[in-house]
């Protein structure tokens, strides 16, 4: 090619010459040079002073960007319309949206990107909806759809949050420190559940996080989340510097990794932020910390609500802040949980993974936490060592009075250096930094306990008792039960005091009760029931607590009988020993309840459990954990009974009052939310039972991550998306579900069984036979195997029936139905009405449209038997009905059936379930179509 | 502190003085300009829409009657520049959604022509601009003022000082330059 100077500068002289001149004028500059010539000749013949298409593709491109650009404002986006643009960020905006199709109430976020779609913010966009689709978390907003519209313009469908941005939040509740710290632990877990998915966020800030009416957080926006995957690794390429510098880390703002560490970093920013109000910007960090320490920002704060507990920062939430604002990614938290644990540890006053390595911090959290335990276990040790020495002495005072003082000092020095030893050897050398429990505390005692005292050995009978007791009480029964058997034995060999031998014999039985080893427990328990006997006058109250906790070990052993004798021993003696007994009466009131509710004789165990509850009322007021345990199981009672909102109304009560008394953040207050949400499922009420399920859930996920609990809570939540038609959100608890029991469980197990189960059955209502396959049969051939569990295999061999129907084999289906019989019994009804809605499918497989209507009518009748309805359950049967009726023309039918239904589906079901969009499309149809008859008939 | 809503001579005037905190404001404040005239006009009956004159009203909308020349015709070079990056990417990502499988049915009000193909000869256009500006800087620039900036020969001739015939005959030759690489 000939350079372009030399071309232009002969363009412009021959195209300023006529044409015909521009020959001659070519071929006497370019002479030889046939490559010039051509170059220039090619030019010339573009030359067209006429028309002008580049200007016309500039201008159709200009129109059909800034079309594309127009408001979003009142625009349909797939099927949402927008009402209002909520927020905008580098490139995208996000507005509000509702369905476009005024029979819904559903409110939703549609984030769409601003201006013309890049290739970059197109990748970002689509990077999100891959991010989101695999995160399901009560404190994540959550993806519902995505698409492109009509302009090409691609937009994601978030869950709208309806609450306030944190930093409004704050600016408004100001909420106290305590509030404030239990919202940034959800955060903490909403985080570490990103981060288990492979997923950073890279952009945590106060902005990116919504605060529900509940006051639960809600992390959005990971528009920049990065997949750590390995697959996906080639995206780390295409980094940019999209993310916030003030809230960014070390390694980010110098373009290093960035790993789970980073978010780590990010969420101690904005904990500073929380303590003390501001941020900790850039600018900041880059001056010694004791110069911007919270406490110091905090106590500095125009704002009281913040200065007012500037004190409380200093100290333990420094060190965590500081902790996770390391410099070096390794030096942070290794997770965000840890973060969030260290939170809870000091929420709970126990000692810091980020807390300063010295015993005496230790110690001082221990004691702190167990201020009173802590007293009363050493001043009880302390106290049983005196007198036993004491009387030990007392004996040899005449003879020897003057080794008296000599003994004495030499048994206090014994104390002292067997509560050193307690102590000394939880040091943090002895303990390798972690944390002392009080386990480890009692275990350096007893270990010494092994070497002192041998000479005395009623003194270390006493000793081994007393310690032995202890341990049942904080949870150990094995070392409880080691303990006090050698405390028996001691004082068999010493010929002790029979009561006390008792007292040790009856703590041994709780201790083995515990460890399920009923016989040893049962053989303990009459041991000290016939000690007793043999010393006490008829009637006195130890004989009563003897016989109850015999009864229990009766009642373990299956012995239903010999333990309501005993239950009612034990009654009769309480109910005759006056006040002080009023608790021992209440216990073997609530003994015979549990017995009964056992038994089936729900009416008996109603009346005992009340019996119970008003003493419990009576003695300790509403709130005390015992009298809340008895109300609990009189709302399991009366739920076992059908009094379904008697039972609603008692588990709100235990509820409310276990929250008073626990907190929030318990376990147990984790159980009771878990069983109101059972009850609301069963009631209908699927919103609030979801509402209920979700707190269990982030509570076990909190306080037990990993555990059967949570497993058990992921299912009932699955279970109860899936009846809501929310399939993925099921897939996704199911499958956590799952994982969790194969963590725990071999095959065969009946609760890994019923979570294969759940999972498959979900995924073929899904249309994913296939993947269904193979975890129902793992799940089949397990509840083969088990026996006693007949009703779960029927519904894994009904499951079956229908995944043949699936796979295109109605013939096979059939005869495998015709195999099985439905169960009976009253409790059974949604099984038959799965039996009669899988011979509907059959029906409707072979084209039997009358048949599928009837059998599926059969199927609504068998729900009816317990349920309202109003009942989503039954509205969603009523649509297959319709559906079916509608294809047997039975229109009138059909019409009336979902006319009744579609109110309860609207109300209940996800947006997207499949029953519910069912019944809105026959629903047209069936209008439309009576509709033209009407005009007909008309004319 | 410079904002979108300091005046646009102001920004103009610090952004060519070497202030480059000026431009992001600066560049925010005339594609929203832009952007919302094109809106104007896509919805009235004048469906047609000419960068040109959309660059010049934004101008006159803009901008200060008494505004100085020089930075005047940096607003032009500045609009021109942003522009064509704003179609450019515009019109590539159509393409780019194209070839993701997903089939998009672009509606542009008033404009007969195939816009896709439109689309994809911006794309091309770009690319033979950036040979010729690579082998050619100035008629490259002549090229980019006049189409995506709306500038006049008077007005090129200022920004690029040269003469005004220069800039005829600089047109000309980019224009049957770029024909002849769009055709081969």
């Amino acid at each position: 090619m000939s350079d372009i100077h030399r071309v232009r500068e002969i363009f412009d002289r021959a195209a300023a010459l006529a044409k015909v001149e521009r020959i001659a004028y070519l071929t006497h500059v370019c002479g030889s040079d046939a490559e010039l010539l051509a170059d220039v000749a090619s030019l010339l013949a573009c030359d067209d002073t006429q028309a002008d298409p580049i200007a016309a593709s500039v201008a159709a491109t200009a129109a059909s960007h800034f079309d594309s650009v127009r408001p979003w404002i009142g625009q349909r986006v797939g099927n949402y319309r927008v009402i209002e643009e909520l927020g905008r960020g580098g490139m995208g905006s996000v507005y509000l949206a509702e369905r476009a199709d005024r029979e819904y109430e559903h409110r939703v976020a549609i984030k769409v990107i601003r201006g013309f779609p890049s290739t970059d913010a197109l990748e970002r966009l689509r990077r999100e909806r891959q991010v989101l689709a695999g995160l399901v978390h009560p404190n994540i907003a959550r993806l519902l759809d995505g698409g492109t519209t009509e302009e090409g313009q691609p937009y994601l469908v978030i869950e709208y949050i309806d609450g306030t941005t944190l930093p409004q939040w704050l600016a408004e509740r100001q909420p106290p420190l305590q509030e404030r710290l239990r919202l940034f632990e959800q955060l903490c877990f909403a985080v570490h559940h990103a981060h288990q998915n492979l997923i950073v966020h890279r952009d945590l800030k106060p902005g990116n996080v919504m605060v529900r009416a509940d006051g639960a957080p809600v992390l959005l926006d990971f528009g920049i989340a990065k997949l750590t995957a390995p697959q996906s690794d080639g995206m780390a390429a295409t980094s940019f510097r999209a993310f916030t510098e003030d809230y960014a880390s070390p390694e980010q703002l110098s373009g290093g990794t960035v790993t789970t560490a980073s978010d780590i970093y990010a969420l101690g920013l904005m904990l500073y932020e929380l303590l003390c109000g501001e941020c900790y910007t850039k600018d900041k960090r880059a001056r010694p910390w004791r110069m911007h320490r919270p406490a110091l920002v905090a106590a500095d704060s125009p704002e009281p609500w913040i200065r007012r507990e500037s004190r409380r920062i200093a100290g333990d939430l420094e060190h965590i802040v500081r902790r996770a604002l390391a410099a070096t990614p390794d030096e942070r938290y290794s997770s965000a949980a840890n973060f969030a644990r260290d939170i809870q540890r000091y929420l709970t006053r126990q000692p810091l993974e980020a807390g300063p390595d010295r015993l005496a911090y230790r110690v001082r959290k221990f004691v702190a936490r167990h201020r009173t335990a802590v007293a009363a276990s050493i001043v009880g040790l302390a106290g049983i060592l005196g007198t036993s020495v004491w009387l030990a002495i007392e004996r040899n005072r005449a003879a020897h009075a003057e080794r008296r003082a000599r003994t004495e000092a030499q048994t206090a020095e014994q104390v002292t250096g067997f509560l050193l030893a307690l102590f000394k050897n939880a040091a943090p050398e002895n303990t390798r930094g972690r944390d002392i429990t009080a386990r480890e505390l009692l275990d350096a005692g007893s270990g010494s306990l092994d070497h002192a005292l041998a000479d005395q050995p009623s003194v270390r009978a006493r000793l081994l008792a007393a310690l032995g007791e202890i341990y049942g009480t904080i949870g150990y029964p094995q070392r409880s039960a080691d303990m006090l058997g050698q405390s028996i034995a001691l004082m068999r060999a010493q010929r002790a005091d029979p009561l006390r031998l008792a007292a040790a014999l009856n703590e041994s039985c709780r201790a083995l009760q515990q460890m399920s080893d009923f016989h040893r427990a049962e053989a303990a328990c009459r041991e000290a029931l016939s000690l007793r006997e043999a010393n006490l006058p008829p009637g006195a109250a130890e004989l009563g607590h003897t016989h109850e906790a015999l009864g229990v070990v009766e009642q373990s052993l299956g012995d239903m009988r010999a333990a309501k004798a005993d239950y009612l021993r034990a009654l009769d003696i309480f109910s005759h020993a006056g006040d002080v007994e009023r608790e021992g009466l209440a216990s073997a009131h609530h003994d015979l309840g549990f017995l009964a509710f056992h038994e089936g004789d729900n009416a008996t165990a109603l009346s005992e459990y009340r019996k119970a509850y008003d003493i419990k009322q009576a003695l300790f007021g509403d709130v005390h954990p015992s009298t809340l345990n008895s109300l609990n199981m009189i709302a399991q009672t009366e739920q076992a009974l059908g009094d379904l909102d008697a039972a609603r109304a008692d588990f709100e009560k235990v509820l409310r009052l276990r929250v008073q008394v626990l907190g929030a953040e318990s376990s147990v207050v984790a159980h009771t939310e878990n069983d109101l949400g059972a009850l609301l499922q069963d009631q209908g009420d699927f919103t609030e039972a979801e509402r209920h399920y979700r707190i269990a859930y982030t509570l076990h996920a909190k306080l037990s991550p990993d555990s059967l609990d949570l497993a058990t809570t992921a299912n009932n939540l699955g279970t109860l998306y899936e009846d809501r038609g929310d399939f993925e959100a099921a897939v996704a608890m199911f499958r956590e579900s799952l994982d969790i029991r194969s963590r725990k469980f071999q095959a065969p197990h009946p609760s890994l069984a019923r979570a294969q189960h759940n999972f498959a059955r979900c995924l073929l209502e899904m249309g994913r036979p296939k993947e269904a396959r193979p975890l129902l049969d793992a799940a089949l051939a397990a509840r083969k195997q088990i026996e006693g569990i007949p009703a779960e295999r029927f519904d894994s061999e009904l499951l079956d029936v229908d995944l043949r129907l699936a796979g295109g084999d109605p013939a096979g289906a059939e005869r495998a139905l015709g195999e099985l019989k439905p169960p009976q019994g009253a409790g059974q009804y949604r099984r038959r009405a799965r039996y009669a809605e899988t011979q509907a499918r059959i029906a409707a497989a072979h084209g039997n449209w009358s048949g599928a209507r009837d059998a599926e009518h059969q199927a609504g009748k068998s729900l009816a038997e317990k349920l309202t309805p109003a009942n989503p359950l039954c509205a969603q049967v009523a649509v297959r009905e319709a559906q079916y009726a509608a294809k047997a023309h039975d229109d009138a039918h059909a019409a009336e059936l979902v006319r009744s239904a579609l109110p309860v589906l609207r109300q209940e079901l996800a947006p997207m379930a499949p029953d519910r969009i069912a019944a809105e499309r026959l629903a047209a149809t069936l209008d439309a179509a009576s509709a033209k008859r009407t005009v007909v008939e008309i004319r | 502190m410079l904002t979108p809503q300091s005046p646009i001579t102001e920004l103009l005037h610090a952004w060519r003085s070497g202030n480059n905190e000026a431009l992001p404001p600066l560049t925010e404040l005339v594609y929203a300009e832009l952007r919302g005239m094109a809106w104007r006009r896509l919805r009235g009956a004048d469906a047609t829409l000419n960068p040109t004159a959309l660059v010049h009203e934004a101008f006159v909308r803009l901008c200060e009657s008494d505004v100085d020349w020089r930075d005047r015709a940096h607003f032009f070079a500045l609009a021109a520049l942003h522009m064509r990056n704003v179609l450019v990417d515009h019109a590539r990502a159509l393409q780019a959604e194209k070839r993701g499988g997903g089939l998009i049915q672009v509606t542009l009000t008033g404009i007969d022509e195939a816009p896709t193909e439109n689309t994809a000869d911006l794309v091309a256009l770009d690319d033979a601009l950036c040979r010729l500006e690579s082998e050619d800087p100035r008629t490259g620039k002549v090229i980019e003022l006049t189409y995506f900036g709306g500038l006049g020969r008077d007005e090129i001739a200022h920004v690029l000082d040269i003469s005004v015939p220069t800039v005829d005959r600089n047109l000309r030759f980019g224009r049957a330059w770029l024909r002849r690489e769009l055709a081969a």
